[in-house]
């Protein structure tokens, strides 16, 4: 079990994220629900150690994030940018495969689509072997057949994996709900936890609703 | 690049070029002044000097004075330039003493090296690094305020030691400041080493024009300044393009990156 713990975030002189406790269990995917600026990128910067709080209470776990933007170096191909993580390319070229991207190991970013990229940034993230992975709206501007290929990945990838838990951003109810064990619902200005449960126990309405 | 544009770009280069030697040619020749000589005269000179050993010796001692100058004020700029962009209190300290660099007229520093220490080698060339040299600092530092910070967090989680933050993260950003550097550093380089030479050094190209001078000999003048422009123009065809082009063969399509 991951405790989380993050204390109030106060960006200039605006209190823009309330003081939050979250856990987590090994295997279990949280998604995060929020409107557009209610500090949900901020919370998964927190988590991943690049923001000024330490919030993991119990053990630090191994975190990976997959960012919104691939965040790949646009000067190294595909493999490099996996290599500068993990330098055996026998296993570089064995996770790009498992993202479907072994064809494209010696492209550079500006040379495939964006759902191309974020399955690279996707390999490069599980190339560490975290214990909980992090993601910030993997499916933003990604067309309707990508994203659905993309949820697949990471169901298949992360999801299914009992050993590794997930945190998943996102501002889509139908998403939250295809892929969360629990959620957490963000809401107001500083933003707090407006619910923080079971899936199971909500539909795509009640979750609508909360969100409006 | 393929094949046809860089043969394009050449034959764009010849038709300036050859329009800018076609308008010297006419002008010189409706005025039959020795202090305007044809291109003809130019080159015929400058193969004399050449025979003579003369060329080749001027210019070999002066391009070992730029670029050692251009070296040391690329490395010391550069560093200090980076620096200034990392550490904001370093770049407090050293603003000022940037903004005098700027300021100094380049003869004054060279005046005053000669003056405290003589007309020698290590003056000559510590007044051409001293006038580049903030130059560089100013560029770098600017290509280091440009650093994106979303590719630094990806850094910071990857846990990217010194030198990947370095070679992977920091220099490709970096390098296109570095080529303008490079090009201004050369470019200018080159100009203030002549005055160096000119004022206290009795070899290179600067002394040889110093003598022309003295003679009002422009033939010889000019044959020494196209002889150089020449080395020039040849480190940016044959060294600084093809390094351009090799670096930035990533560039193009998509930018969401």
């Amino acid at each position: 079990m991951y405790e989380m713990q993050l204390d109030e975030i106060v960006l200039g002189s605006r209190a823009i994220l309330s003081r939050l406790n979250l856990s987590l269990c090994e295997g279990e995917v949280l998604c995060i629900l929020g409107p557009s600026g209610c500090g949900k990128t901020t919370i998964l910067n927190e988590l991943a150690g690049l923001g000024v709080t330490a919030p993991w209470q119990n053990n630090q776990p191994e975190v990976g994030y997959l960012f919104q933007e691939p965040r790949l170096l646009p000067w190294r191909t595909l493999k490099q940018n996996l290599m500068i993580v993990h330098p055996d390319g026998e296993r570089v070229m064995s996770i790009l495969k498992s993202v479907k991207l072994e064809r494209y190991a010696d492209y550079y970013p500006s040379q495939i689509s964006l759902g191309m990229a974020r399955r690279a940034a996707l390999a490069r993230c599980l190339l560490c072997e975290p214990d909980i992975v992090l993601m910030d709206e993997p499916l933003a501007s990604l067309d309707m057949q990508t994203a659905h290929e993309m949820l697949v990945l990471i169901s298949d990838l992360v999801g299914k994996d009992p050993r590794r838990s997930m945190i998943y951003v996102t501002h889509d109810p139908d998403e939250a709900l295809a892929i969360g064990d629990q959620i957490a619902v963000l809401k107001g200005s500083p933003a707090s936890l407006f619910f923080y449960g079971e899936a199971k126990e909500l539909d795509l309405a009640m979750l609508e609703s909360m969100l409006r | 690049m393929n094949a046809k544009s860089s043969q394009s770009r050449l034959s764009d280069q010849l038709i300036t070029l050859t329009a800018l030697i076609a308008c010297w040619w006419g002008i010189a020749y409706y005025l039959q002044d020795p202090l305007l000589p044809e291109p003809g005269i130019v080159v015929a000179k400058m193969m004399l000097e050449y025979e003579q050993g003369r060329l080749l010796h001027h210019l070999w001692i002066t391009l070992q004075r730029v670029l050692v100058s251009f070296l040391f004020a690329m490395l010391i700029g550069g560093v200090l330039g980076v620096l200034m962009a990392r550490i904001p209190r370093m770049n407090r300290i050293l603003d000022p003493l940037l903004i005098i660099l700027l300021n100094i007229p380049a003869l004054v520093v060279i005046i005053l090296l000669y003056v405290w220490f003589g007309l020698v080698e290590v003056a000559a060339v510590a007044a051409v690094i001293i006038n580049k040299l903030p130059n560089v600092a100013v560029t770098l530092r600017e290509g280091g305020r440009m650093f994106d910070p979303k590719l630094e967090q990806m850094a910071k989680l990857y846990r990217f030691n010194m030198r990947q933050t370095i070679t992977e993260l920091w220099w490709p950003q970096l390098f296109p400041y570095i080529m303008v550097a490079t090009r201004g550093g050369l470019a200018l380089i080159w100009k203030i080493v002549l005055v160096v030479e000119l004022l206290g050094r009795s070899d290179g190209v600067g002394f040889q024009l110093h003598l022309a001078f003295q003679l009002f000999d422009v033939a010889t003048i000019l044959a020494y300044s196209f002889a150089f422009i020449l080395i020039v123009q040849m480190i940016e065809w044959f060294i600084l393009q093809p390094l351009d082009r090799h670096a930035s063969c990533w560039k193009g399509g998509n930018s969401y990156v």
